[in-house]
């Protein structure tokens, strides 16, 4: 598994140079994005222009001052969490290297989600058998202050 | 804003308001007016427990949950970034 997740995570910042040294407002073909990705180490073509199209029509909305070029590489990573996300992309990836990095990327997801669950189990266990408990959840402390400010100023 | 703060500091003082809660709601106020003090959100109160310092300045202010505060406020911040991705996952 941490062999996928560290595949993922040279996939991520090998589409970035691809993606930061491209020309603004010049759309390369399918086969030249997938040529270029392929030489900065991308690990799969398919994978690499849907992502690519992911990009460019984020980066339509966008007009590239200083900030908002910053922004639009921050999308880059969350254009690739996107696609992988997708469970239609899992199913219909075209070659078997992106299947398994889209199955692989929604396997470390899930995992995560589960040890979260744990450790708020634990967390709450942990207060309890310590007095560290009858913290409240910050929602309820919001609410409990609001209203004795309500009270207060009342 | 001086007057609020005082009676923060009088009902804690009577047990109206719990010493810990008295100093993270005095913290809060030090920063608005009192105009817009009707409460802090949640997002303000994990503003302030994520700030190295501002939590600090608790822990050295008066006893409570801090670190169990802290923690949901570090991992509401995390959750603002997957909340919408774990949703997805759990709706297939």
């Amino acid at each position: 598994m941490s062999a996928s997740v560290d595949s993922l995570s040279a996939a991520v910042q090998s589409l970035q140079q691809v993606f930061q040294a491209a020309q603004p407002g010049v759309a390369p073909s399918a086969a030249e994005i997938a040529k270029q990705a392929a030489a900065k180490g991308f690990p799969d073509a398919d994978l690499a222009v849907a992502v690519w199209h992911h990009l460019e029509a984020q980066a339509t909305e966008v007009t590239r001052n200083v900030l908002e070029r910053r922004l639009s590489e921050e999308k880059i990573s969350k254009a690739l969490f996107f696609v992988l996300m997708d469970p239609e992309y899992a199913k219909s990836g075209k070659t078997k290297r992106a299947k398994t990095l889209a199955s692989d990327f929604r396997m470390v997801l899930r995992e995560m989600a589960a040890r979260l669950g744990l450790a708020l189990a634990d967390i709450a266990d942990i207060a309890e058998t310590t007095g560290m408990g009858f913290a409240p959840t910050l929602t309820d402390l919001a609410d409990e202050f609001a209203a004795w400010l309500k009270q207060a100023k009342g | 804003m001086t007057d609020l703060k005082d009676k923060v500091t009088a009902a804690a003082s009577k047990g109206e308001l719990e010493p810990w809660k008295a100093a993270l709601l005095k913290l809060w106020l030090g920063d608005h007016s009192d105009a817009d003090a009707q409460g802090p959100s949640t997002e303000d109160l994990a503003k302030l427990l994520t700030d190295p310092q501002r939590l600090a300045q608790l822990k050295a202010t008066v006893d409570g949950p801090w670190d169990v505060l802290a923690a949901q406020a570090r991992s509401l911040v995390s959750h603002d970034h997957v909340g919408d991705a774990l949703d997805a996952l759990a709706r297939e």
